[in-house]
């Protein structure tokens, strides 16, 4: 009989990169973001699980995996990509062994990546080269709950306008899944956690039982929830049950003055040796134009606050010691809250903490080892706590108080400004029109569904089009002031592409040769039911 | 070694990518429309199209003078208000601080009787809450463990920003008991984001900018003066002060004054643009 403890805690990772695949370039640098991500995130998260489970030890956790992310993580051509990105940095690392030997605390750092580059190679090649498969594999073991999200992470509340790309944003979001993993996904990831009244519908109507919400989601939900975030509430008539995101697990993290993060002994994300070391030395291993770039060979420490090149030199010992002592922290704090919270409730309370899955390697170079501690010491060192999925504690706790969750979002300031204010609002008239006008054709042609003629090709082209254009990573970027010019550019491309197409189905005269070009160029979701945009009856 | 590594530090300047912001997009469909969003509890955005068919077609039936406006509806409350529209604008933020409130726009011309003729109307549209809901706590029986909970989340948020403050003002008149805080401003703090900014260090530094513009002027007492064709109420000294939030673009603001023996106009063109 496994004892019950005195509250749960929820970790959930969401792992999401826009689609990025440029075929017509050899080289690209925003398909960077896929190679560092899987570099620095993916392939230590996966490390760490998988000693998890070799070690016997019980951890928890649900991880969203976007669509867009699944698809470029079973891509080919980004594979091989990968892999060539993957074989230079090993060949960096090597001779960055060579270049530090005379200086004995930069060597440490080089042989430190030397093999940690050449063990996550180990663990691509062992895995068949397939990360997702990998990824499944332990979902399978029921310890890792992989949950889905919107086809392209499209901010529902300002889609709203027409539903049916909001219906079609959920159920090609289940589709992928289903087609990637073997199996119907019970819970969602609503991109930027974006939640507006009613929207619920359609989860349910794809099977979904449980969403993530920001800690206002939940609280302001009509009735009062009466345990604010520390159980879900169900959605009225659906019974679909929302998450709020707890606070202070969130902060003990995000937070950039208090979060664990920050830590002087941690890795300075900003000193990088692709900016750092002499041109011609460094110039094979950055972007082809010279420009300089980050590389992921990193030897400096946080220290403190001080100028970039007063940086001291980083010691993985010493980090590594500190990512035991703050996943300590983090699990007596936790033990504590829900020690708290338990005398209070008349059942045991669940601390959701959500969290991007790309904070953990790529920004807190040390947030992989410190889930491990985590895992371990919850595991090993008390009884207070337990890790739990949602899906476990949806199993445990089938009785929850049924109230409206608040429109909210994760967002700076919490609704939808981040993705609709004066940078980025030209964007929605664009995507409005192109939704009605996805109704609009395949209401029409509606018969030609799945005869894999030039039209429905046409039309699956004009829904990855749609859907690409839909991603709420342009809008945020756009907003950041990061990325500007190519988030610009995939927008408008992507909307022109659909419009043009539109044209031409519309028109009767398809652009074979086209066609075939933006299918082999924008190719995420091989099979696509467009069905679902046709207008109901 | 160390010396040596610190030196080629920066030596050469990253350069700048080539730029290339796609094609084109069409600055309008050909269809009469109008969408309405809500951007948080207080501000709606709103975006339109009238093709130069459908504003003719109400223009005839309007008489002379009349003002293109947005009628902006609130629903919960049978309430409705008008923001006359500066020509070439095609999208609005609109400032309601409703909360939890039910809205409609329409575009259309009011005449210089008040009459109202609509060319579009949009979706409507729900702001979203900024506070714990009233009414209907009798359903969710709140005790005072719970209470305590709830403030406990209070505690959490203990150090913030002004935003934070607004929310606690709205709150406290609303609900004093509770004490129950928003998140909202904590929402990930916007750090969530900030931590997948690349290239340049921009922890918790942000920088917003607005633009208001204050066109103010004087004349004789007693005067008529029209700002863009309507009539400016003065102040008893002959002085008038208007304000106006400007999106990007260019616009047009002719001044007029008569005291029925004489008249002179001004024009003031003013350009907005965010870089």
């Amino acid at each position: 009989m496994v004892m019950t403890p005195k509250g749960w805690l929820g970790i959930v990772l969401h792992a999401h990169l826009p689609f990025v695949r440029e075929p017509e370039y050899e080289f690209f640098m925003e398909e960077l973001w896929f190679y560092e991500a899987m570099l620095e995130t993916y392939l230590p998260l996966l490390d760490k699980f998988t000693s998890l489970l070799n070690e016997g030890v019980d951890f928890n956790l649900t991880m969203s995996i976007t669509p867009p992310l699944m698809e470029m993580m079973r891509d080919e051509l980004l594979k091989q990509r990968f892999e060539r990105h993957f074989d230079k940095l090993q060949e960096l690392a090597e001779k960055e062994v060579w270049r530090t030997k005379f200086d004995e605390r930069l060597n440490k750092v080089a042989r430190m990546y030397k093999e940690r580059f050449s063990r996550l190679r180990r663990l691509w090649e062992s895995n068949g080269k397939d990360i997702l498969g990998a990824f499944k594999k332990i979902s399978d073991t029921g310890h890792l709950e992989i949950i889905t999200c919107g086809a392209t992470h499209g901010f529902l509340p300002l889609l709203q306008v027409n539903e049916k790309a909001v219906e079609a944003q959920i159920k090609i979001g289940v589709d992928i899944y289903r087609r990637h993993m073997g199996k119907d996904p019970v819970g969602i990831w609503l991109p930027e956690c974006a939640y507006y009244p009613r929207v619920d519908k359609f989860l349910a109507k794809y099977g979904i039982r449980f969403f993530v919400m920001e800690t206002h989601g939940v609280l302001f939900a009509k009735p009062m929830p009466r345990y604010g975030v520390y159980a879900p509430i169900y959605c009225p008539d659906t019974f679909v049950a929302a998450f709020g995101r707890d606070v202070e697990s969130g902060k003990a993290v995000w937070s950039a003055q208090e979060g664990y993060p920050g830590d002087f002994d941690y890795r300075e994300f900003y000193r990088d040796i692709g900016y750092d070391l002499d041109f011609d030395y460094i110039a094979p291993y950055i972007h082809p134009d010279g420009i300089r770039i980050n590389t992921g060979i990193k030897y400096h420490r946080i220290t403190g606050r001080v100028d970039l090149s007063q940086k001291d030199i980083y010691d993985p010992d010493k980090a590594l010691e500190k990512a035991a002592l703050h996943a300590g922290n983090f699990m007596f704090n936790r033990e504590k809250q829900v020690e708290w919270l338990r005398s209070h409730m008349d059942r045991e309370p669940v601390i959701v903490a959500p969290y991007d899955a790309e904070l953990f390697g790529h920004w807190w170079f040390e947030g992989p080892d410190f889930l491990y501690f985590l895992f371990k010491k919850i595991h090993y060192d008390q009884n207070n706590i337990k890790t739990v999925t949602l899906k476990q504690y949806l199993n445990m706790y089938p009785q929850n108080q049924v109230a409206e969750p608040a429109f909210s979002s994760w967002g700076y300031k919490g609704y939808c400004e981040v993705w609709l204010n004066g940078t980025n609002d030209w964007i929605y008239p664009h995507l409005h029109m192109a939704a009605d006008r996805m109704v609009e054709v395949t209401t029409k042609f509606k018969a030609e569904y799945g005869k894999k003629n030039i039209v429905d090709r046409a039309i699956t082209q004009m829904a990855r089009e749609l859907l690409l254009a839909q991603s709420s990573d342009w809008a945020f970027l756009i907003k950041m002031g990061t990325a500007v010019e190519y988030s610009t550019k995939r927008t408008r491309q992507h909307i022109w592409n659909f419009n043009r197409l539109y044209e031409m189905v519309n028109g009767g005269n398809i652009d074979q040769q086209w066609l075939a070009f933006l299918e082999w160029k924008d190719n995420i979701f091989s099979e696509l039911d467009w069905r679902v945009y046709v207008a109901d009856n | 070694m160390a010396e040596n590594y610190y030196e080629n530090l920066f030596r050469k300047e990253p350069q700048k990518p080539y730029v290339d912001l796609g094609p084109a997009l069409p600055q309008n469909y050909g269809k009469t429309r109008i969408v309405l969003m809500a951007v948080d509890p207080w501000w709606l955005h709103t975006y339109w199209e009238v093709t130069p068919e459908d504003r003719e077609n109400v223009l005839k039936i309007v008489g002379d003078g009349a003002r293109e406006v947005l009628r902006v509806y609130n629903l919960s409350d049978g309430t409705h208000f008008d923001i006359d529209l500066i020509p070439g604008v095609k999208n609005w933020y609109i400032n309601v601080n409703k909360p939890d409130g039910k809205f409609k726009v329409s575009i259309g011309f009011l005449d210089s009787n008040g009459n109202f003729y609509e060319i579009a109307s949009s979706n409507e549209m729900i702001t979203p809450p900024a506070s714990v809901r009233e009414g209907k706590v009798e359903e969710a029986v709140v005790t005072e463990s719970e209470r305590l909970i709830l403030a406990s989340i209070d505690r959490a948020l203990a150090d913030s920003s002004a935003f934070r403050e607004l929310i606690r003002e709205q709150l406290v008149s609303k609900i004093a008991q509770w004490q129950v805080l928003s998140s909202g401003h904590l929402a990930s703090e916007g750090l969530a984001r900030e931590y997948r900014e690349r290239g340049e260090k921009k922890r918790g530094f942000f920088l917003e900018v607005g633009t208001r513009l204050i066109l103010h002027g004087r004349t004789v007492p007693g005067a008529s003066v029209k700002v863009m064709g309507k009539p400016v109420t003065l102040m008893p000294d002959g002085t008038f002060k208007l304000e106006f939030d400007l999106p990007d673009g260019e616009f047009v603001f002719p001044v007029e004054a008569t005291d029925g023996f004489e008249a002179e106009k001004i024009t003031i063109k003013v350009e907005r643009e965010s870089k």
